[in-house]
């Protein structure tokens, strides 16, 4: 069998069985699936309690409307209303608010609502809440005090009750977008999530598989290996072959991940993963790991330590996940001329391109060319690679510094 | 004979420089097929960067490395087994498998590997280990593994760099004792150990390298003579007269050690005159010249061109 095989196949084995590929590989689908169905879970936070509430209406006309409105709304499982609420009714407002506030402080209510007298002209209420986090609570209290509002404007200008109940109904809307010469019908959830997740598959997968590759040159240095190795295969041979296994490891993870977020949607009832997008991803992520790859396997050989190592690697992974904090920026701009540009940038490329196919038609020639260059730049990242490796892969108890890889690389 | 007639290995006026230092300075040296031969030097001589060019882990700056006559390729040094001075194994991993990795990077078929290392497990009292992980193995253990990996393919030509580093006796013995049979099956054997006395007991031929040179190079026997007999006045001798030691006897010898009636010293003078002038002296009963231990010759050429 050639070298590189056999280096591969040792590496895959050894590092697939591993403790940290289990635990590596179990933690991402984790994140995928509590992404998609933590906003589910969210929702289904209603059948607790929600904020107990007092609500001081001046005029006597509001509290009785708007707690209907929430009890019709918003009941815990077992039935109960989820807001109880204390009604303060009294001309003396000022009174009101003081006894509402007492109440607050005493720890017997959560938040308490000011309805003016004058709400029907003005539309202006107050809302004192103790926790200001609870925003989705809120923002449920909001809807029912604006619907009683609305309600009651409507009945103040003689408004036709069955209008009303028209203009309350939803429109059917549908989002489509286009593919080639078709059109597909796109979900928002979907179209948001999908890149992101994309992304995080291929940051994992990438960064998880460039680590593992350089503990292991670190690891072969430091326990002395290496030399035995070099002895029976080329520096070449040895550092492709740890590459091709490590990627494999890479690759099964993805593939991993691919199948469990495709499944995840699908319990959802939502195409997360599309035959066409998981090709592209394999296309960018092959390429982007086989970049960062190449750099990580140099850094191995020029550390005897992780932790001197992570010096340098710390500062590496902050440019990939530039991606990751602009996503929303790129997801609802992925035709941004800084963005088109940014995708030509090697260590970008991957994670860019990934989430501008996801979301928008790109053409086929930004295509094309962002794999041209990130193969032409992979390709040399690899022959670097290939004379850092073998110029510094027996060299201990030296801290090498730029000039003299520039110099290696110059000379290789 | 030219080099490339020589069947052995033949090291040819090497040359290798790190960043302008000569680590290897024009070295030509011949390991004669079948032979156990000695690479000794004081550290940082050289003897490893040597060994790292002959397994072509490292390139040469000039020079070149022949083994039967032919230069040698990388796919040609599968035909060598390596034991390294800085070794190691992979800890987290299984004893016998990662002895069958490695014998399959040398070019063994799986089962072959597979065999030849059980084999050599059992010779080596390791197959209770087999399944362990190699962290598990104790130190001297962790070293038979590397020495098994390092022969496992039966290579023809086997460079052994400070083998007996860190065994204790028993292990030396064994160790011994495997190099001695890979003798005897035809492998050629080079050796660079510190331990001069296993030098002397091995090897039939030595090269003795400082500061990137050779200092002398040659059969074992040849460099004992050239150190004994050479007449370049440092042999030793030992002479016991009869009686007291006379009066006269520092004009031929540079008195190291006076006992009884017995006087140590060097040479002054060729052999012959100087045992004519001591008899000439007293009655002489015993006149012995001492054969300089590998020990002695390795410290005194390390130390000449320093003085």
């Amino acid at each position: 069998m050639n070298p590189v095989w056999l280096v591969a196949r040792w590496e895959y084995i050894i590092r697939i069985r591993s403790k940290f590929f289990l635990v590596s590989t179990l933690l991402m689908p984790l994140l995928i699936v509590g992404m998609i169905f933590l906003p589910v879970m969210l929702l289904n936070s209603e059948d607790v309690q929600g904020l107990r509430l007092a609500i001081v209406d001046g005029s006597g006309e509001w509290a009785g409307q708007i707690g209907q409105l929430l009890d019709e709304r918003h009941r815990t499982r077992d039935g109960a209303p989820r807001y109880p609420r204390y009604v303060l009714l009294n001309e003396n407002r000022h009174g009101q608010r003081a006894e509402a506030a007492a109440l607050l402080e005493a720890g017997v209510i959560d938040a308490y609502l000011v309805v003016e007298p004058e709400f029907i002209t003005t539309g202006e209420v107050s809302f004192v809440v103790r926790d200001q986090g609870r925003v989705f609570e809120q923002e449920q209290l909001r809807r029912a005090v604006q619907s009683a509002w609305t309600r009651a404007a409507f009945q103040r200008h003689q408004v036709d009750p069955e209008l009303l109940a028209t203009l309350k109904q939803d429109i059917a809307w549908t989002s489509y977008a286009v593919r080639g010469e078709d059109l597909a019908v796109s979900d928002e959830m979907q179209a948001f999530l999908t890149p992101i997740i994309y992304v995080l598959i291929l940051f994992f997968a990438v960064f998880l598989s460039s680590q593992i590759l350089m503990r292991s040159i670190i690891t072969e240095r430091s326990n002395r290996v290496v030399e035995m190795l070099l002895s029976s295969i080329t520096s070449q041979d040895l550092m492709t072959g740890k590459i091709l296994g490590l990627g494999m490891v890479g690759l099964t993870q993805m593939v991993i991940y691919l199948l469990v977020t495709s499944l995840a949607g699908a319990g959802r009832g939502v195409e997360l993963i599309s035959a066409g997008g998981a090709g592209y991803f394999v296309l960018y992520a092959i390429l982007g790991y086989f970049f960062y790859a190449a750099i990580y396997a140099s850094v191995g050989c020029l550390f005897e330590t992780e932790q001197e190592a992570h010096q340098v690697t710390g500062l590496l992974s902050l440019i990939p996940i530039l991606p990751l904090v602009f996503s929303s920026y790129v997801i609802t701009h992925p035709d941004a001329l800084v963005v088109r540009a940014a995708s030509f940038f090697p260590p970008l490329t991957p994670f860019l391109m990934i989430i501008r196919l996801t979301v928008t038609e790109v053409p086929w020639w930004e295509v094309a060319g962002t794999v041209l260059v990130l193969a032409l730049f992979t390709v040399l990242m690899m022959r670097w690679a290939g004379v850092i490796f073998r110029t510094a892969i027996l060299l201990y108890g030296q801290r090498v510094t730029l000039p003299e890889i520039v110099r290696w690389v110059k000379a290789g | 004979m030219s080099p490339s007639d020589s069947q052995g290995l033949d090291i040819c006026r090497l040359v290798k420089t790190f960043d302008g230092l000569v680590a290897v300075d024009k070295v030509s040296f011949k390991v004669e097929p079948g032979a156990i031969f000695g690479l000794l030097g004081p550290n940082g001589a050289g003897k490893t960067t040597i060994i790292r060019v002959v397994m072509g882990i490292l390139g040469a700056d000039e020079g070149e490395v022949r083994y039967q006559g032919h230069p040698i390729t990388r796919l040609e040094s599968r035909r060598f087994g390596y034991l390294p001075e800085e070794r190691g194994l992979y800890q987290k991993t299984r004893l016998r498998e990662t002895l069958i990795y490695l014998a399959r990077l040398k070019g063994l078929a799986p089962a072959d590997a597979a065999g030849r290392v059980d084999a050599y497990l059992e010779q080596l009292e390791l197959q209770e280990y087999a399944q362990k992980n190699i962290r598990a193995l104790s130190r001297g253990n962790q070293q038979k593994a590397q020495f098994i990996a390092a022969i496992v393919h039966q290579p023809e030509v086997v460079i052994l760099d400070e083998p007996f580093a860190g065994l204790d006796p028993v292990n030396q013995i064994i160790l011994k004792e495997i190099i001695s049979e890979l003798q005897a099956g035809g492998a050629t054997i080079l050796l660079s150990t510190h331990q001069m006395e296993q030098v002397e007991r091995l090897c039939q031929a030595i090269c003795l390298i400082n500061r990137g040179r050779v200092v002398l190079d040659g059969s074992l026997a040849e460099v004992k003579d050239d150190h004994s007999l050479s007449g370049q006045g440092e042999q030793r001798v030992e002479v016991t007269f009869d009686g007291s030691i006379p009066e006269g006897v520092d004009r031929w010898l540079a008195v190291l050690e006076t006992r009884d009636s017995t006087v140590t010293g060097e040479l002054k003078r060729d052999l012959a005159p100087t045992l004519k002038g001591l008899v000439d002296l007293g009655r002489v009963l015993e006149f012995k010249v001492r054969e300089p231990t590998l020990e002695e010759i390795f410290i005194s050429a390390v130390k000449e061109p320093e003085a």
